[in-house]
């Protein structure tokens, strides 16, 4: 019970630092401090640092208690063909947003629970950046947005025990809302990196001090002139696969899951 | 002569700390030149690299130059204007917003060749022999990761032979399910024998002893520490800042990851060499790095800013100089051996 509240504790706090880094500009926090105009450069290197040293302690905190021979094969296994998924993407950038590798991250978490599914999302951006040459200071930012992804697929799976919708047409409805609103979410989260950065003194862009609410309108502005579309396409990208594939994967998934069990009745409650 | 990944690694953040530390864009354009001498310098003359950088850089500057003249449009000097009824478009275009972008534009792929270098120079497996050992299951995650995706790939095109030549045709999304299945089943069916083989060996992915209070009690306090002292250093109402609690949080976390990296055995097969040439390099990054940080006569020269009315800016000939030491690489390792394409 104590380590459940201890590992709660940690995912509130990082979660929460997680969240804090990508808004805090965005808060109309007076011009002192880091946010003075004179360390405005600062900004994007301390942003990543928050989110590099957030993704570092979930996944540390996860590795610790969860992670037994069986479940580092299968992660290494599934992130190296998510990984291959992603040359897809890279390949043909015609496609705009859309790239295969959210619909693993999302039904490995959905089956195998948020933290695995946290672990899928952002080493799978940490081995694809590995082999096609993009590691960079933008890869805490990704590898924590693709973290979530993964974590968040616990609560749709939630939800769905919740409103007694499993193997019933509700469970397909909520995970296709879940990869319709990643496609968006995902985008607006890994533009808020950068998006102090791009800043000049504008009132259509972000300016250090100005309120909560005009900052939202300003982001609001910029990201549907840059990103609306190419993020469409990546959220239609996500429903149509889950659509097509989402259906037969859940299958093999659980029917692995089962296989996964075993060795030791404590690691029941590791899968589940 | 080898270049230790720790040496590349200093000579990667000495050339993030002047990307970061200056607005001159006399200064950017130096090591963004310097960094394409560099690039062209380790990549294989077959590789035409030059024009793709070009290419790259071209489109970067447009693009982050444009795009700042039609949001920001302060300044004094106009350039031009469009009439005031144009939604989002109209107003005046500044040559200030110009210069603003075009510096922004500078600094992206100052960053982006800096990294794409770094990503040419240090292979995969030194990069990942960079993972901690306290993050020992994930650095094992990440190397049978890195290792299964040719196999991966091999059996991607395995099943797409068998499926083509069984008259599948991959016309619609809905015609790729009888290869993502296949593909998913089998790489399933091997993370089992992987997990068997690695059981087998004795591979236990934790380690016997159990873990102490101070380290369970470490984790939560190093990120309690971390967010008030962020608190702090946001607010305005203390005069207290805020450096001192985050410094302290990482100390929390850093002793945690020592710690239990600690009840790690870790051992290289290969060990890397740390060369003199390493040596070198990692003085001139540090040196680089100071004197970006540091209060050096010249340093005023550093901040530039084009609003509201710009003026050529000034160029610091000592900055300069040591900028160029990021070329170091160069003169210390000299000719480059590249594989026969």
């Amino acid at each position: 019970m104590k380590e459940k509240l201890l590992s709660g504790l940690i995912y509130l706090l990082t979660t929460g630092l997680g969240v804090f880094a990508y808004i805090y500009p965005l808060l109309g926090l007076s011009k002192t401090g880091i946010l003075s105009t004179n360390r405005q450069n600062e900004l994007p290197i301390m942003m990543a640092m928050l989110l590099a040293l957030c993704t570092i302690v979930l996944i540390y905190e996860i590795q610790q208690y969860r992670l037994n021979t069986k479940l580092i094969a299968l992660l290494g296994i599934l992130i190296a063909i998510n990984s291959t998924l992603r040359f897809i993407d890279l390949t043909l950038p015609v496609l705009g947003g859309f790239s295969p590798i959210f619909f693993l991250i999302l039904i490995t978490g959905y089956v195998f629970g948020g933290r695995m599914g946290f672990l899928m999302g952002s080493l799978t951006m940490l081995v694809s950046a590995l082999i096609t040459g993009g590691v960079g200071p933008w890869l805490p930012n990704q590898m924590l947005t693709a973290g979530w992804v993964g974590l968040s697929a616990a609560l749709a799976r939630r939800l769905v025990i919740l409103t007694h919708q499993e193997k019933k047409a509700g469970e397909w409805i909520i995970l296709l809302i879940f990869g319709f609103v990643w496609g968006y979410l995902y985008g607006a989260i890994t533009n808020l990196w950068f998006w102090p950065f791009l800043s000049g003194p504008s009132n259509q862009h972000f300016t250090t001090g100005s309120s909560f609410i005009v900052s939202m309108r300003n982001y609001g502005v910029f990201y549907l002139a840059t990103s609306l579309i190419w993020d469409t396409t990546r959220a239609i990208g996500n429903i149509l696969l889950i659509l097509f594939f989402g259906k037969a994967s859940i299958r093999v998934l659980r029917r692995f899951q089962k296989r996964f069990y075993f060795v030791q009745l404590g690691e029941e409650q590791e899968l589940s | 002569m080898k270049v230790h990944t720790y040496a590349w690694l200093a000579w990667l953040i000495s050339g993030l700390v002047v990307l970061t530390t200056t607005r001159n864009p006399l200064i950017i354009l130096l090591v963004d030149l310097v960094l394409v001498v560099i690039q062209v310098w380790i990549t294989p003359p077959s590789k035409k690299i030059l024009g793709i950088t070009l290419r790259f850089g071209l489109s970067v500057l447009i693009l982050s130059t444009v795009l700042n003249m039609f949001i920001s449009r302060f300044g004094e000097t106009i350039l031009f204007s469009l009439p005031a009824k144009i939604p989002l478009l109209g107003g005046n275009f500044t040559l200030e917003a110009f210069v603003y972008g075009l510096t922004n534009g500078l600094i992206l792929i100052g960053i982006f060749t800096l990294f794409m270098i770094l990503n040419q120079v240090v292979s995969v497996h030194s990069l990942v022999r960079l993972i901690p050992q306290a993050f020992h299951p994930v650095a094992v995650v990440t190397t049978i990761a890195l290792t299964f995706i040719p196999a991966s790939q091999k059996q991607f095109h395995a099943i797409r032979e068998a499926q083509a030549i069984r008259g599948q045709q991959l016309k619609k999304l809905r015609d790729w399910l009888p290869l993502v299945i296949p593909l998913l089943i089998g790489g399933l069916e091997r993370a089992m024998q992987i997990a068997e083989a690695m059981t087998a060996r004795g591979f236990t992915a934790q380690s016997e002893r159990k873990i102490s209070r101070l380290e369970k009690a470490l984790l939560p306090l190093g990120l309690i520490f971390i967010i008030l002292g962020w608190i702090l250093e946001l607010s305005t109402q203390l005069p207290v800042s805020g450096g001192w609690l985050i410094l302290t949080g990482l100390l929390c976390l850093l002793s945690l990851f020592f710690i239990s990296g600690k009840r790690v055995r870790k051992t290289t097969y290969a060990q890397e060499a740390w060369t003199k040439v390493s040596t070198w390099i990692t003085i001139f990054a540090l040196v680089l790095s100071f004197s970006f940080i540091l209060p050096f006569p010249g340093q005023q020269a550093l901040l530039y800013e084009p609003y509201p009315l710009v003026k050529l800016p000034d160029f610091s000939i000592l900055h300069g100089l040591l900028t160029l030491t990021l070329l170091a690489p160069i003169f210390f390792i000299g000719e480059v051996q590249h594989d026969q394409d």
